[in-house]
């Protein structure tokens, strides 16, 4: 008997638990699952000029440049981002090197810190972590790897990016702010 | 045309290998487990024998060219199709029709998972970072590419366990372009299994309408839905610790050869994460203790060359890696910053983190967990109520405590800002011990029936006997 009411007493809460549950899945799934052609759309047709998702504007871009490159140019990325992008997944078993050039001002800082509390952890991180690995685009770091490259990609710059450096190289694609340089 | 064509069919090869692979090797430790048990195995298993082939194929100096990887498996193809000679175990047998439709909807769930996550290629956050962009490179260099990955000029992890990374690059080596599509199926998979093993821990063959419905609230919990189909392993590890849990199981209950499947569980859960690799290093601690019991009899030798064979395992990729010259910084330092000190100061902090993961709510309005962690006390009361499943009860609740505690340790030591550590890791970590309230689940519901699944019932006297 005692067996029986357990049994109905968990039966009734297994039922409410997946009242509760459904509820949650079909937020959960409305979110995730429905909106899969927009979400397609929106990641496919990304502003093209401003490069505000980094990943995906690599993602778009780099695989048809690397198409374009021996597999053995030695190739110089100059990143205008924040953030890491992997520019490897794309351009290995090229030699690489990449040079980022991110000026945050004070009041971007802030802004960014007021939407993400861990920011400035995450900012110091990477500023130092670039420090320490040489990537950071200075005159002088710019000349070096300008110097070393077959191929040069510039995000969102433009081939005066390269400034006195900009002879040597030629246009060799271009596509949503991103350009291809050859060198000459 | 002709080279989707072709990308299409290395693809399926590649993924078909993987379950071959699972499957002999499934077949070769679990002879007498049939169904959906067996499949949600192979699931697991086969990447993980892959990624071992590629680590033979690295140091005898094999190149990782697709073809080459694949072939061996498919003349073993009529292993497969001999008859076992082993009787069936009752493992989530019973009520032919409910267990369809729990089968059913697991493969439903991941088909949706694969859409789902399927709307973006991979090319951001931690699938790019610390996984896919090593898979594209053991790709291009057609091997694990040592020099390159200590070069590499931004990438994540790369003294990350490699099963995922290495199954990836078969799939980028067939096509790399497409690879960044053609590598989400893998994530589905792992989804998929995880729903098979799902359905083994909670069925029980008297009450399988009651069953379906407990299956069902797992298989749709939100925040595996959320989770577990996207392209990081962390949803792979989940299910891998479930599989844990399954085969001590079964190793109490008898079953043949379970140790060395618990093994097997043992060394996919460390190739697939650190995180993995410290859970398959106590799995051995509890092997050891159950090995030096008293009862362990006739079975003390097997549980010993187990226990030797799980070592090498779990010691495989820290040793590889150490090789390599990869530095691991989490890793490498934690026995030296294990100190009480930080642990105090910090576990306010964690513990708030774990309430708030358990209790909490996703961006979505969705109740994170759904129903998980109050039916899990539930069940874990009802088990241990009863006095046959007491003993498995006490156990399955001290090793969720301990999956807990281990992560908890290494928070307390991470040499990471916290707060920006607990916000990125803690929600992934803390799935991975959503497998021991699954168990938990599976034991109420067996010690509702008054015991009458087998494997269950036995396990719970195993324990009690052994006091554990």
């Amino acid at each position: 008997m005692t067996g029986r009411w357990i049994s109905g007493i968990a039966l009734l809460a297994a039922g409410a638990a997946m009242a509760w549950h459904a509820y949650g899945f079909g937020v959960a799934a409305t979110h995730r699952l429905s909106t899969v052609p927009s979400r397609l759309e929106r990641f496919l047709a990304k502003a093209p000029t401003v490069p505000r998702n980094a990943a995906a504007l690599a993602y778009r871009t780099l695989p048809e440049f690397a198409r374009q490159l021996p597999r053995d140019a030695r190739t110089l990325v100059l990143s205008p981002f924040l953030e890491p992008v992997q520019f490897e997944f794309y351009l290995t078993p090229r030699p690489l090197r990449v040079l980022y050039s991110f000026q945050l001002s004070p009041e971007q800082r802030k802004e960014l810190e007021a939407a993400e509390p861990a920011a400035r952890y995450v900012v110091e991180a990477r500023e130092r972590e670039l420090q320490e690995r040489g990537m950071v685009w200075t005159d002088a770091s710019l000349a070096a790897a300008a110097a070393w490259a077959d191929a040069v990609i510039g995000f969102g710059l433009g081939a005066r990016a390269l400034g006195p450096h900009a002879a040597d190289f030629e246009l060799a694609g271009a596509r949503e702010g991103v350009v291809l340089l050859r060198r000459r | 045309m002709l080279q989707l064509f072709g990308t299409a069919i290395g693809t399926l090869l590649v993924y078909a290998t993987q379950i071959l692979a699972g499957a002999l090797l499934t077949k070769a430790l679990c002879p007498a487990v049939r169904g959906a048990p067996f499949w949600g195995r192979a699931l697991l298993l086969g990447p993980w024998a892959l990624a071992l082939q590629l680590l033979v194929y690295h140091a005898i100096g094999l190149p990782f060219a697709p073809w080459l990887v694949v072939l061996p498996w498919w003349p073993c193809l009529v292993l497969l199709r001999r008859r076992s000679g082993a009787v069936a175990e009752p493992v989530a047998t019973g009520g032919e029709g409910p267990r369809r439709i729990a089968v059913g909807l697991a493969l439903a769930v991941s088909v949706v998972s694969l859409v789902g996550f399927g709307a973006e290629p991979v090319h951001d956050r931690d699938a790019m970072h610390n996984f896919a962009v090593f898979g594209r490179v053991f790709a291009a260099h057609q091997s694990l590419a040592i020099e390159a990955l200590r070069g590499m000029v931004d990438a994540g992890h790369a003294e990350y366990p490699p099963l995922v990374a290495l199954n990836e690059a078969l799939l980028f080596a067939v096509d790399e372009e497409l690879g960044a599509w053609t590598v989400l199926p893998f994530f589905a998979l792992a989804q998929l299994a995880l729903g098979l093993l799902v359905i083994e821990a909670v069925w029980s063959a008297a009450r399988p309408w009651r069953s379906l419905a407990v299956a069902a609230l797992l298989l749709l919990l939100p925040q595996w839905l959320v989770t577990v189909g996207s392209a990081v392993p962390d949803g792979r590890l989940t299910a891998t610790v479930l599989l844990l849990g399954l085969e001590a199981r079964r190793l109490v209950a008898g079953a043949a050869r379970a140790e060395f499947a618990g093994v097997a569980a043992v060394g996919a859960a460390a190739l697939t994460k650190n995180e993995g690799v410290a859970v398959g290093a106590m799995a051995l601690l509890v092997l050891a203790f159950w090995a030096a019991r008293r009862g362990a009899g006739s079975r003390r030798p097997a549980l010993i060359v187990a226990l030797a064979v799980g070592a090498a395992l779990v010691a495989l990729w820290p040793l590889c890696r150490t090789w390599m010259g990869l530095h691991d910084e989490i890793a490498d330092g934690l026995l030296r910053r294990l100190t009480l000190a930080p642990l105090a100061a910090r576990m306010p902090e964690i513990v708030a983190t774990w309430w708030e993961l358990a209790a909490g709510v996703l961006p979505t309005g969705a109740p994170r967990w759904g129903a998980l962690w109050p039916l899990a006390a539930l069940a874990a009361a009802v088990a241990f109520a009863r006095e046959r499943t007491r003993g498995a009860a006490v156990a399955l609740v001290l090793a969720w405590l301990a999956h807990l505690g281990l992560y908890t340790a290494v928070f307390a030591t991470t040499p990471h800002q916290l707060d920006w550590h607990l916000g990125t890791a803690a929600p992934r970590l803390f799935m991975h011990t959503s497998a021991w309230p699954v168990l938990l689940l599976g034991l109420g519901n067996a010690a509702l029936d008054g015991v009458q699944n087998r494997t269950v019932a036995s396990t719970g006297a195993g324990l009690s006997e052994a006091r554990v």
